[in-house]
C-alpha cells in the first residue's frame, strides 16, 4: 500500500485511500470535493482550492563533456600559500625566485618539445596504438595523406594550415588542368592572407606563453608594413578572374593586418563604390588600421567616424571588435584634448548598440584618461565600481592588460591605497588568471607592493606581502628595496630577519646594495634582547651565505661583502653585547681590506673602540684606531684622548698612538 | 565597534593625507559677507589685471575676478549642470542691480538641494571627505610636487613609475576631475549618433559561409590566451579537448559512432547470411556453429562478420565435392538416399554417384 503510494506520487498521482484509485495531481482539486473526511481533515485539503502545487518543470540545462570538470574546477579557490599548479612537481624543486620559475617552466616546455620532436621524427616507433577508438594525437602523422596535385591534397593542406604547401598544391592542380572550386580557392586565399603567405610562426606551448617575453616573443609588434606585395596571396588574388566580394574582403583584411594600408584602402573604396556589401570584420580591419596612418588627430577621428558611418549605411551591426578598434585609435592620440570626450561618446554608443564593453575597452580607456604621468580623474574608480558585479570574460590577449594597467595607474597617477585594495579584491573575486603572463603579474604586484609600502602600516604591508610571496609573485629588486625602506620608515624591525630569509629564497643574496641596506637598518638602533639575538643570528647567516656564495661562484669575497656591511655587522654584534663577534667581523675586514669594497662607517669603529677600551684591550684598540686614521675619520682625535685617559700604554704604544695623529 | 574602528582608520589615513597636503584655512565667512557686489568689485579691480588668454567657455563676461572670488564661484558652481548655471545667469542678468548677489544666492540654494539629495544616497556612518574639507581651501599641489618642481604635461610615460612623478595638475585635468557622481555616467553622455535604433533594427544578416579567416583568427586568439592551467581540472579539460581523456560522464561507447548506428540484431541474428549454404549436412552444421560463434563475438564489426561468412562460402564452393564425398561415403544407404533426395545441391552429385 505504502509502496503504491510512493510510486504513484512519483508518477504524479495521488493514491486516494478511500476510493482506491490513482488520481492525477492536477485533478486533485476536483477530487477533493467528492472524497472523504480523511482528506478533508488533513491540513492539505482545507485550502484545497488555493494550495494545489503546480509542478513547474525547469528548463533543461545544456551539459556537455566539460560541465563536470568545470563545476569541479569552480570549487577550487586560490590558495596563496601553495605554489601555482604549473610549478607543482617535487616539493624540493618548487621554484621560489623568479629565475627559478622561469627555468622551471621553460624546462618543462622544452621537455615537451623534445618529446614532440622525437614523435615527429621517428613515427615508426609509435605505431602501436591499441586504443579503441584510437586517439588521434597519439598516432603519428608523417607527411600528407593525399598528393599535391589533388583537390583532397589541397584541402588537407588548408586544414593543416600550411599556406606555402597549399599554394604549391593549388598551382600544381591548375597546371594539371583541373579546376579548383571557388570555395576552396577562397579558403586558400583566406589562409594566405592571414599568414601573409608564409608558414605560421612557431606555436608556443602554454608554459612558454606565460614567459613569452623571456623567450623573445613580444606581443608588441611595430606597426610597420610587412605585407608581401608579391607574395602568394597577391598572386592568387590576381589569378582569380572575377574575385567575389568575399575574396576581396579577405585581401582587404590581409593587407590591413600587415599594414599595407594604401592598397587595403584602395580595394575598400573600390568595393564600396561598386556597391558591394562587405562583412563587419572587413570594416573592423580597415577601421583598426587606417586612422592610425594619419598624422593629425582630428583627421584620424574624422576617418573613424566615416568608417563607422559606412558600417551603419551598409545596414550592419557593429560588434565589440568595432568599438575596440575605435578605442585603440583613440588611445593612440591620448594627448589631445577631445579624446576623453570622444571615448565617453563611444561608450554611450556601445550602450545604444547593446554591446557590453570588454576589458580591452576599459584598458584603452585607462590609456586615454591616464596617459600622462600626472593625470588624475575619477575614471578608474568608476570602472572598478562598474566591474564589481559583471562577469569578466577573456576574449583576446589584450584583455590581460587591464588589471596590471589599472594597478600601474593607481600607483603612478592616483596613489590611492583604497582603490588598490578594491582592484585587488576585484581580481581575486573574479579570477586571478586575468593577470595574464608573468610580466603583467610582476608589474601588477610590484606596483601594489610599492603602493602599500608608501601608505600602509608596516604590519599590514607584511601581511599582504606574506599573501602574495613567494608563490604568487617574486618581488623585484626595486620592490625589495622599497619594502626595506618602508620597514625603516615605520620601525618595523621585527620583520627584518624574515626579509633576509626571503632574500635567500629569491636568490638576491648577492645583491650588495640590498644586503647593505638591510644591514644598515638592522644596525640602526639597539633592539630588545630577543630581537637582537635574532639579528646576530641573521648576521652570522649572512656571513655564512657570503662564504657559500663565494665558493659556489668561484668569486672572491670582495664581491660578496663590503666594508659598509661589515661596519653594520659590527654594530649589530655590539648591540647584542657580543664583542667577540664584532671583533671577528672587523678582523675579517682588516685582513681583506685591500680586496673589499668600501669601508666601515665611523660610528662602528668608534663603538668598537669604546668597547675594547672598556675591556682594556690595548692591542685591539690600537688596531681600530689605526684603521680610523687610515680612513681619516675626524673622531680620531677624540678617541686618542680617550685612550690616553682610560688605558695604560707602554711607551712603544704611546709613540704608535702619536704616529696615528 | 567595527564601524568606529573603520572611522578611526579612515581618520588616520585622512590625517596622514592631510599631512602631505598643505592646507590653508580660509573661512568662507569673508566671502559671504560682501556688503554689496558692486562695491567689492570696485575695491578689487583697483589692481591691474592683465588680459589672460583662456578658453572661450571659461572666460567670464563682466569684470575680471580676484582669486578669492573665482574660487568662491567655482565652489558655488561645483557639480551643477551647465544648463542650470546658464539659467541662473539669465535670471541674474535680468535683474538690474545686485545681480551678482542674486546669482550667488541662487547657486547656493541649488547647492543645498544637491547636497541634500546626495547625502541621502551616501551611507550615514562614513565621514564624508567633502563635508570635512568644505570649509577649507586646499592647495591643489602636493608637497611631493613642490619638492620636485614642475614637471610639464609632456613627460614621457615611464612604466617604472618613479615615486616623484607628480606635477602641477593642468587646467583641463582639473576640469575633468569635477565630474563627480556615480559610474552610470559612463553611458549617460551623448553618443556618437552614428548607429541609431533604426539602423540597428535593419541589420541584414548576410547568409554567408563563415570564412576561414574568421576561423583562423578565432583559433589564434584562443591560442594567444592559453596560459598554463590553474588546477588539475583545467588540465583535464584541455586534455579532453585534445581527445586524450575520456569524456565525462563516461560513456563506454565513446568514439564508436559507427557501431552505434548498427543494431544488435545484425550482430546476433546471422542466420540470413547462411542461405548460400546447403540447408542440411555437415557444412550447414558447421556454418551454424560459425554463426553462433560470430554472434557472440564482440570484436568484429558487422561487415567483418559478413565477410567472414562470405569467405567460407567461397572456400566451400571449391571444396564442396571433397567434403560431401567423404561424408557421403560414411553413411549407410538409407541415409544416403535421404540426403540425396532432399539436397538440391546434391542433385548433381546424385547423378554423378549414380
Amino acid at each position: 500500500m505504502l509502496q503504491l503510494a510512493k510510486c504513484s506520487r512519483i508518477l504524479g498521482h495521488i493514491h486516494c485511500y478511500k476510493t482506491n484509485r490513482l488520481i492525477a495531481l492536477s485533478s486533485y482539486r476536483d477530487s477533493t470535493t467528492k472524497t472523504s473526511h480523511q482528506f478533508q481533515n488533513n491540513a492539505m485539503s482545507s485550502d484545497a482550492t488555493s494550495d494545489v502545487k503546480e509542478i513547474v518543470i525547469p528548463l533543461r540545462k545544456k551539459r556537455d563533456e566539460f560541465s563536470i570538470l568545470k563545476a569541479l574546477s569552480s570549487t577550487t579557490k586560490d590558495d596563496f600559500s601553495a605554489p601555482h599548479f604549473k610549478f607543482i612537481d617535487d616539493p624540493f624543486l618548487i621554484p621560489m625566485s623568479s629565475l627559478d620559475k622561469r627555468t622551471f617552466a621553460l624546462a618543462k616546455a622544452s621537455g615537451r618539445k623534445a618529446a614532440n620532436y622525437v614523435f615527429n621524427e621517428y613515427p615508426k616507433y609509435f605505431a602501436h596504438n591499441p586504443a579503441e577508438p584510437s586517439i588521434e594525437s597519439f598516432v603519428p602523422v608523417s607527411g600528407f595523406a593525399f598528393e599535391d596535385n589533388t583537390l583532397e591534397g589541397l584541402h588537407e593542406r588548408i586544414e593543416r594550415r600550411n599556406p606555402i604547401a597549399a599554394f604549391e598544391s593549388y598551382q600544381k592542380i591548375l597546371d594539371g588542368g583541373l579546376d579548383v572550386p571557388q570555395e576552396t580557392a577562397e579558403d586558400l586565399l583566406d589562409l594566405l592572407c592571414y599568414y601573409n603567405s608564409e608558414d605560421p610562426p612557431e606555436r608556443l606551448l602554454a608554459d612558454e606563453l606565460f614567459f613569452h617575453r623571456d623567450v623573445g616573443q613580444d606581443n608588441f609588434k611595430k606597426m610597420r608594413k610587412e605585407w608581401k606585395d608579391d607574395g602568394a596571396a597577391e598572386r592568387l588574388f590576381k589569378l582569380m578572374k572575377e574575385p567575389s566580394v568575399k575574396a576581396c574582403c579577405s585581401i582587404i583584411r590581409g593587407r590591413a593586418k600587415y599594414y599595407q594600408t594604401d592598397r587595403a584602402l584602395d580595394e575598400y573604396y573600390r568595393l564600396k563604390s561598386s556597391g558591394a556589401k562587405m562583412d563587419i570584420a572587413t570594416h573592423n580591419a580597415v577601421l583598426a588600421v587606417s586612422p592610425l596612418m594619419k598624422e593629425h588627430v582630428e583627421s584620424r577621428w574624422q576617418s573613424v567616424r566615416e568608417f563607422l558611418g559606412d558600417i551603419a549605411s551598409d545596414g550592419l551591426s557593429p560588434n565589440i571588435d568595432t568599438f575596440n578598434a575605435v578605442c585603440f585609435t583613440l588611445s593612440r592620440c591620448n594627448r589631445f584634448r577631445e579624446t576623453r570626450a570622444w571615448f565617453m561618446q563611444t561608450l554611450s554608443e556601445m550602450k545604444n548598440c547593446n554591446i557590453e564593453p570588454s576589458l580591452t575597452t576599459w584598458f584603452y580607456g585607462l590609456q586615454i584618461f591616464y596617459g600622462a604621468d600626472n593625470a588624475q580623474g575619477r575614471f578608474l574608480y568608476d570602472v572598478v565600481d562598474y566591474l564589481q558585479d559583471k562577469p569578466l570574460l577573456l576574449r583576446e590577449a589584450t584583455d590581460y592588460e587591464f588589471f596590471s594597467s589599472a594597478m600601474i595607474k593607481c600607483f603612478v597617477n592616483l596613489k590611492d591605497l583604497e582603490l588598490a585594495y578594491k582592484i585587488d579584491h576585484l581580481l581575486t573575486s573574479k579570477n586571478t588568471a586575468l593577470l595574464g603572463d608573468s610580466f603583467r603579474e610582476g608589474l601588477y604586484y610590484t606596483h601594489f607592493l610599492r603602493l602599500l609600502c608608501l601608505y600602509e602600516q608596516i604590519d599590514k604591508v607584511m601581511e599582504a606581502y606574506t599573501n602574495f610571496t613567494p608563490h604568487r609573485y617574486t618581488p623585484t629588486f626595486t620592490a625589495m628595496e622599497e619594502l626595506i625602506s618602508a620597514i625603516d620608515l615605520n620601525d618595523g624591525f621585527e620583520h627584518l630577519p624574515r626579509i633576509w630569509s626571503d632574500m635567500i629564497l629569491f636568490q638576491y643574496t648577492r645583491r650588495m646594495d640590498l644586503v647593505e641596506h638591510l644591514l644598515s637598518i638592522m644596525a640602526k638602533k639597539k633592539q630588545e634582547s630577543q630581537l637582537q639575538q635574532l639579528f646576530t643570528k641573521t648576521v652570522k647567516d649572512i656571513q655564512k651565505q657570503a662564504q657559500i656564495d663565494a665558493m659556489n661562484r668561484k668569486l672572491s669575497d670582495n664581491q660578496i661583502l663590503s666594508g659598509k656591511m661589515i661596519g653594520s655587522m659590527t654594530l649589530i654584534f655590539l648591540n647584542a653585547e657580543d664583542f667577540k663577534g664584532a671583533w671577528d667581523a672587523m678582523q675579517f675586514f682588516i685582513h681583506n681590506k685591500h680586496r673589499l669594497h668600501g669601508f666601515p662607517s665611523e660610528q662602528s669603529l668608534v663603538r668598537l673602540a669604546e668597547e675594547s677600551i672598556g675591556k682594556s684591550d690595548v692591542e685591539k684598540t690600537l688596531q681600530i684606531l689605526s684603521l680610523m686614521s687610515d680612513f681619516g675619520y675626524p673622531k680620531l682625535d677624540y678617541m686618542v684622548e680617550k685612550v690616553k685617559l682610560k688605558l695604560n700604554l707602554t711607551d712603544h704604544q704611546k709613540s704608535h698612538l702619536e704616529d696615528l695623529l | 565597534m567595527d564601524a568606529s574602528l573603520s572611522v578611526l582608520r579612515r581618520g588616520s589615513v585622512l590625517f596622514r593625507r592631510l599631512q602631505r597636503i598643505e592646507v590653508r584655512f580660509a573661512s568662507r565667512s569673508s566671502d559671504a559677507d560682501k556688503p554689496s557686489g558692486t562695491e567689492a568689485d570696485a575695491a578689487e579691480t583697483s589692481t591691474l589685471e592683465l588680459a589672460r588668454p583662456g578658453r572661450a567657455k571659461s572666460r567670464r563676461a563682466g569684470p575680471p575676478l580676484s582669486r578669492t572670488e573665482r574660487d568662491a564661484l567655482r565652489e558655488e558652481e561645483k557639480d551643477l549642470d551647465r544648463n542650470v548655471i546658464t539659467a541662473v545667469d539669465a535670471v541674474a542678468g535680468a535683474a538690474r542691480e545686485g545681480s551678482k548677489e542674486l546669482r550667488s544666492d541662487l547657486l547656493r540654494k541649488l547647492q543645498e538641494q544637491r547636497v541634500k539629495s546626495d547625502s541621502s544616497l551616501t551611507a550615514p556612518d562614513k565621514p564624508r571627505v567633502s563635508s570635512l574639507l568644505s570649509g577649507m581651501k586646499l592647495e591643489r599641489r602636493t608637497s611631493f610636487d613642490r619638492e620636485n618642481g614642475d614637471v610639464s604635461d609632456r613627460t614621457p610615460r615611464s612604466s617604472s613609475g618613479k615615486l616623484d612623478s607628480g606635477g602641477r595638475v593642468t587646467r583641463h585635468e582639473v576640469r575633468h576631475e569635477q565630474r563627480d557622481g556615480p559610474y552610470l555616467r559612463f553611458f549617460d553622455g551623448p553618443a556618437l549618433g552614428i548607429f541609431t535604433k533604426r539602423s540597428l533594427a535593419s541589420d541584414v544578416d548576410y547568409p554567408r559561409r563563415r570564412s576561414l579567416f574568421d576561423l583562423i583568427e578565432e583559433e589564434e586568439r584562443q591560442r594567444l590566451m592559453m596560459m598554463p592551467p590553474n588546477n588539475a581540472f583545467e588540465e583535464m579539460i584541455r586534455w579532453t579537448r585534445e581527445g586524450k581523456l575520456w569524456k565525462f560522464p563516461i560513456d563506454n561507447e565513446q568514439g564508436l559512432d559507427d557501431e552505434a548506428k548498427v543494431g544488435f540484431h545484425e550482430h546476433v541474428f546471422l542466420e540470413p547470411h547462411l542461405d548460400k549454404f546447403p540447408k542440411k549436412g555437415p557444412i550447414r552444421h558447421f556454418m551454424e556453429l560459425v554463426a553462433v560463434g560470430l554472434s557472440k563475438n564482440p570484436y568484429f564489426t558487422v561487415q567483418e562478420k559478413r565477410e567472414h561468412i562470405e569467405w567460407y562460402a567461397e572456400y566451400f564452393k571449391d571444396k564442396y565435392h571433397l567434403i560431401e564425398e567423404e561424408a557421403f561415403a560414411t553413411l549407410d544407404n538409407e541415409q544416403k538416399k535421404e540426403i540425396v533426395d532432399s539436397d538440391s545441391v546434391g542433385e548433381g552429385k546424385k547423378q554423378h554417384v549414380e
